[in-house]
């Protein structure tokens, strides 16, 4: 590992440590998964859908922090209402760290992809589209998510 | 017995057969069809050719169809589904559905498709190479909505029981469109509808037109001894002063 990139894992093992101090004082209360949906092997919406999901994480497991967009935002940035941004989240370092194929898996044809929050807002969980994921910070990327689909009521 | 209206219309009857598989594409196949039929016909007619013709793109190892999508494709879908280019969709189109009086007892229905054939972000060199496959793309669609379908889509044997040939999957029939008549309206190039502000999304539009008839179903109507009483009478004329003509008693 060259110097710069040994600073750079440096960098980022520091806030994925610093950004779960939040979470473990009860600060992050919205779980943030990527939801991968597997449909028939020739086309969306045919057959039976099987998910595949992985949690979005900061450091010892917890949430992100997860920031619903006000009036003034979403207006400036032409989103709906509801929308979200989740972040920073931090890349992936040699302790852990969310790698960009967490976010946008490699998955083949047909394979839907969204991000499911579950938190006092959506206590059965909201699936959301991506609209934009923000890499051109080295140390933080930033979701930015809008609602798609409510979950079912729970039982 | 069912209550329900007993007609059909297009390849939808009522009552509902009892389901298959899941969702309601059996109840109206025609997307499907249409989809896959177009899908079938565009790589049989382009296969070898496009082979040939983007191999230094960055549509090499593609079919000219790569992926299909049985919607309308706009911004918000594309970012939820995993496609590679080229892209061919179908969905109804967002325009009324026109319906009228096709005879005393039958509706007809007529339908707009939008049918979207996208080539992708090109860069300007690989698009003057490829480009010129959209209007071949809308003549194969054009020519396959003429004769009702496609030797590769569908075939079906002559009574010779030799000669083969393509069934005619828009017209009526078991897993057909039970279309009354299909036409291709227009078609244009140009970029996609969804593209925005982003990269140059190159796409042929092609807006279809087809027809669907309401019928009876004879058999299911409630036949006319299920009609109980005693002492009715019926007659014909009206209570202005025609004449009755007809008079029944039962």
């Amino acid at each position: 590992m060259s110097t710069s990139q040994a600073r750079l894992d440096r960098y980022r093992r520091i806030a994925f440590n610093k950004r779960s101090i939040p979470g473990r004082h009860g600060l992050r209360p919205y779980e943030v998964e990527v939801v991968t949906g597997y449909w028939s092997p020739t086309a969306i919406g045919r057959g039976g859908k099987i998910e595949t999901v992985g949690p979005i994480l900061e450091s010892n497991g917890r949430n992100p922090k997860v920031r619903f967009l006000d009036e003034e935002a979403r207006a400036l940035s032409g989103l709906n209402h509801g929308a979200a941004t989740v972040g920073p989240i931090t890349p992936d370092c040699s302790i852990g760290g969310t790698a960009f194929t967490d976010i946008i898996p490699l998955v083949g044809d047909y394979s839907s992809i969204h991000v499911r929050l579950t938190g006092p807002a959506h206590p059965n969980g909201t699936l959301f589209t991506i609209k934009e994921l923000k890499t051109d910070h080295a140390i933080h990327w930033t979701l930015v998510i809008e609602p798609v689909e409510q979950q079912r009521l729970g039982t | 017995m069912s209550d329900s209206v007993f007609q059909s219309i297009g390849a939808t009857t009522f009552p509902l057969p009892p389901a298959t598989e899941a969702g309601f594409r059996e109840r109206d196949p025609a997307r499907d069809i249409l989809l896959d039929l177009l899908s079938a016909a565009i790589n049989a007619e382009l296969g070898d050719t496009w082979t040939a013709a983007v191999s230094d793109t960055p549509l090499r190892g593609t079919n000219p169809v790569q992926t299909k999508l049985p919607e309308i494709a706009d911004l918000d879908v594309l970012r939820q589904v995993k496609t590679t280019f080229p892209l061919l969709t179908v969905g109804r189109s967002d325009t009324p559905i026109q319906l009228d009086d096709f005879s005393i007892d039958r509706l007809r229905e007529t339908t707009r498709w939008d049918v979207d054939y996208i080539l992708g972000p090109l860069e300007i060199g690989n698009l003057i190479l490829v480009s010129d496959v959209l209007m071949l793309v809308a003549r194969v669609m054009s020519l396959t909505l003429h004769q009702g379908g496609h030797l590769a889509y569908a075939t079906q044997t002559n009574d010779d029981g030799v000669t083969t040939y393509h069934k005619n999957v828009l017209g009526p029939g078991a897993g057909c469109c039970n279309f009354s008549s299909s036409r291709l309206v227009d078609y244009r190039m140009g970029q996609a509808a969804f593209a925005g502000d982003g990269p140059k999304y190159h796409c042929c539009s092609v807006i279809l037109e087809t027809t669907e008839l309401s019928r009876i179903d004879e058999g299911g109507v409630p036949a006319a001894g299920s009609f109980q009483g005693t002492n009715i009478t019926l007659r014909t004329g009206t209570e202005e002063g025609l004449k009755t003509i007809v008079t029944a008693k039962t």
